[in-house]
This record gives C-alpha cells, structure tokens and sequence, in this order.
C-alpha cells in the first residue's frame, strides 16, 4: 500500500469517526437524562407518600 | 456536643479502622506505581537506543516523513526523537491516523537487526485543536 | 424521638435553592444544553488532525470537570461537618449529594474517553498515569458511597463518611497533575494546563466553554433534586422507624396484658 493510500485511510477516519461522536452523544444524554428522569420521580413518590401523614 | 453522641461505637469505629486501611493501601498502591518507573507510560527513542534493554517495552517518537514501506502484513518505518532515529518494523494494524510526522508509541522488543519490532501502535495526539486549514498547500508536509 | 443534638430547627430546608432559582438554573441549563447539542455536533468545525472524533472533547472535558468540581464540593462540606461550629446534617446531604454525581460524571469521563481513544489513539484503554488514578477515583467515591450506605448514629456515621471523603479527595489532584508529572499516553490539559493559555480557538472554545457552563448548571440543578430526595428518604425512614416503634410498643403491652 503506497503512502497516498494510508492517507486516504487516514481521511476516511473522519466518516469511522461518526460512530463513536454519536456514541458517546447518546450514552451522555441517556445516563445524564436517566438519572434527572429516575431523580424526579423518587421525589414524587416519597412526596406523595410523606404528604398525608406530615404533622402526625 | 455531647460527649455520648461523639464517641463512636464498637461497630463505627472497626469501620474507621478498615476504611483508614483502604485509604492505606490505595496511597502505597499509588506511590508504587509512582516509584517503580513503570508509571511512564513509555521511553525515548534516545533513552531506548542507549539502553538497550531485553524485555518489552513502549517507545516513543515522531513517524519521519515519507520513511513508510507496507510489505503484506508488515509496515517498515523510521521513528526519530529529534536526537535519534530507529526502524521500527511493525506486524499488525495500524490506527487510521498513522500518518507522516505523527506521534506514535510502539509497543514491542528489539530485533535482532537493530531494529524495534513493534506488534502494537497508539497515536499519542497533542492537546491543541485547530479548525481544517483551508489551503491546500500547507498540507503537503 | 427527636434525632441527637445536631437535629436541624423544624423550618430545616428542604432543598437547597429557592424553587425560582432552581427553575431558572434548569431553564438555562436546557438552553445550554440544546446550543451545546447544536454547536457540538454541527455548528463547530471538525478538528484539523483528529476530525470529527473531536467532538467527543465537548463532552470528556467538562464531564472531567464537573467530576472534580462535585468531589471538591463533597470534599469542603465534609469539612463544614467535620468542623463542630458548623456541624450540621445539611453538609452530610451535600457531601453524599455531590459525590454521587461525581461518580457519574467519571463514569462518563471513563466511558467517553475510551470511545474517543479507540477512534485516535487506536485503544479502547491504555495503564497510562491518568487513566488509572481516573479509575482509581471512580472507585475511590464508589466506595465512598457504599461506606455512606452502612447504618449508624448519625453523628458518628457523618464524621466517619466525612473523612473518607477527604482521604478519597487526595487523588483528585493526582488525577489533575498525572499528565504533567508521569509521561501519559494521554495528552496534557488543553484549558487548565501550567501555562493557563487555551490550545483551542474561536468556535471549538466557544463550543467547549458553552459545554463547561451547561454542564455545571445541570449539576447544580441535579445537586438540589439529590439533596431533596435524601431529605425526604430521611423523613421516611424516620417515619418507619418510629412506626415500628409504636407497633412494637403496642405488641408488648398487648402482649403483658392478658
């Protein structure tokens, strides 16, 4: 393989690299969102279930 | 504060104890790591030609120019530190930004020839970022 | 049953900000964010040598920040504990708090970074100086968090969750300075290196700057919504516990009764 051919490899790595952009984009936002979505609805529940029964 | 509340219990204060030991063995694991060398991740062209050493090892350096010969599943290269220069022989893949001037770090054993036979390469990339340059012809390198 | 001498006054609050600042912080965050999302993936230009790969950077590099940032909170709250003129339960819920979203946004540094390193360096991983205190510091807080989770009187499970903190927070800086002290496959800081001059320019560092702000706004916002829940989950086992008090109670002189 002649250098001028690695370098079109090395150029293709731009569209090899799309992948992982987009992994690492969506893994992001699902564990950050995840954890925002899971967080509010434990203090939904636990406010609903210490709301009645607050003074007693 | 109250003396009572202060005073940790029998169970508490085991905890301290093994958590203490934890923390101990963590902090010498690091210091270890720090002091046996081996936490450089990898020598000099320079350093490795003056040592000479047997076993397996890392080495870095810049891709010269234009030095890339590809033989089937071998690639042939020369790999410089600025002060000196090796042949690397490398059997294996090679990452997609393998390219004239890059900053590899070879992973492998002297041959018997004088030259570095490398079964791993890793592209150590600086920490600068600069948009595509527009003309073309700074890039011919 | 009123819980030890460090109890907080019953107007105690129960979150950490004002809802309207809380709201206004998650509004500007989703702005951020969304220009972050826009700027991050389309609007900034691909790097020069790395491609498009570098995109990953809009997200390595203020999860990293955001991971020292939450244990360095956890780190001076555990000292407002530890330090009996400010004692109090509210720095406990921070220190816990806080450290739980450090340990998340590690996990992303860890995770995202390999997805960048297998792409430009051609590994998923290398036992370079920083990626293992990296992983060391993820595992540190992880068993930071577990130790929090064993049960005890609540002064002396504070002080004791209090200095695993500071002990774990040792390895912060390590992971900071790993790049400059040891040789690292990893490269060095592009922001907060010694010379404190930026390698990245124009859009890139507009891009990145916009990332760093939406990424710490989110986690105030997420600090506040942890820090709520743990006062509520208190509240609960509070009520449980003296519940199982009252039924035991009732047991026993249902019990001698007849």
């Amino acid at each position: 393989m002649s250098v001028a051919g690695l370098l079109a490899a090395a150029r293709a790595a731009d569209a090899h690299a799309w992948p992982y952009v987009i992994g690492g984009w969506g893994l992001t936002a699902a564990v950050l969102g995840g954890y925002w979505a899971r967080l509010r609805a434990r203090i939904r529940r636990a406010e609903r279930t210490l709301a009645p029964g607050d003074d007693g | 504060m109250s003396a009572p509340a202060a005073r940790p219990r029998g169970r508490t204060r085991y905890v301290v104890a093994a958590l203490a030991c934890g923390g101990a063995v963590i902090a010498a694991t690091v210091l270890m790591f720090a002091l046996s060398g081996n936490v450089q991740y990898f020598r000099t062209v320079s350093e490795a030609v003056t040592s000479q050493d047997d076993g397996r090892f890392k080495l870095m350096g810049a891709v010269v120019p234009g030095s890339r010969r590809r033989t089937d599943d071998v690639v042939t290269f020369e790999l410089t530190d600025g002060k000196k220069t090796v042949t690397v022989r490398h059997s294996g893949d090679t990452p997609a930004l393998f390219e004239d001037g890059a900053p590899v770090v070879c992973e492998g054993r002297w041959g018997r020839d004088e030259a570095f036979a490398s079964d791993r390469i890793m592209i150590k990339h600086g920490e600068e970022y600069t948009p595509p340059k527009v003309d073309a012809g700074g890039q011919g390198g | 049953m009123n819980r030890l001498n460090i109890e907080e006054p019953t107007d105690t609050p129960g979150q950490l900000l004002a809802p309207g600042v809380r709201h206004a912080i998650g509004a500007v965050a989703l702005v951020a964010l969304a220009a972050l999302a826009l700027l991050g993936l389309w609007g900034a230009p691909p790097d020069d040598r790395q491609g498009e790969a570098m995109r990953l950077l809009y997200l390595h590099v203020p999860s990293a920040w955001l991971a020292y940032l939450a244990f360095f909170v956890t780190a001076v709250a555990s000292v407002l504990f530890l330090w009996r003129r400010t004692r109090s339960m509210v720095w406990d819920r921070v220190a816990g708090a806080s450290a739980e979203l450090g340990v998340i946004f590690t996990g992303l540094t860890l995770v995202v970074g390999a997805l960048w390193g297998r792409p430009i360096w051609g590994v998923w991983w290398a036992w370079d100086a920083r990626l293992v205190t990296t992983a060391v510091l993820f595992f540190l807080y992880l068993g930071y968090l577990s130790l929090r989770r064993i049960p005890g009187e609540p002064e002396a499970a504070g002080k004791r969750n209090a200095i695993a903190a500071l002990i774990a927070f040792v390895d912060v800086p390590i992971v900071h300075f790993s790049v400059e002290w040891w040789r690292t496959l990893h490269q060095k800081a592009t922001v907060f290196n010694p010379e404190l001059s930026a390698k990245i320019e124009g859009v890139q560092a507009l891009t990145l700057w916009i990332a760093v702000i939406a990424f710490t706004l989110l986690y105030l916002y997420l600090l506040d919504r942890r820090y709520r829940l743990a006062v509520l989950e208190e509240g609960q086992a509070e009520r449980e516990l003296e519940q199982a008090i009252r039924e035991r109670t009732g047991d026993a002189v249902a019990g001698v009764t007849p």
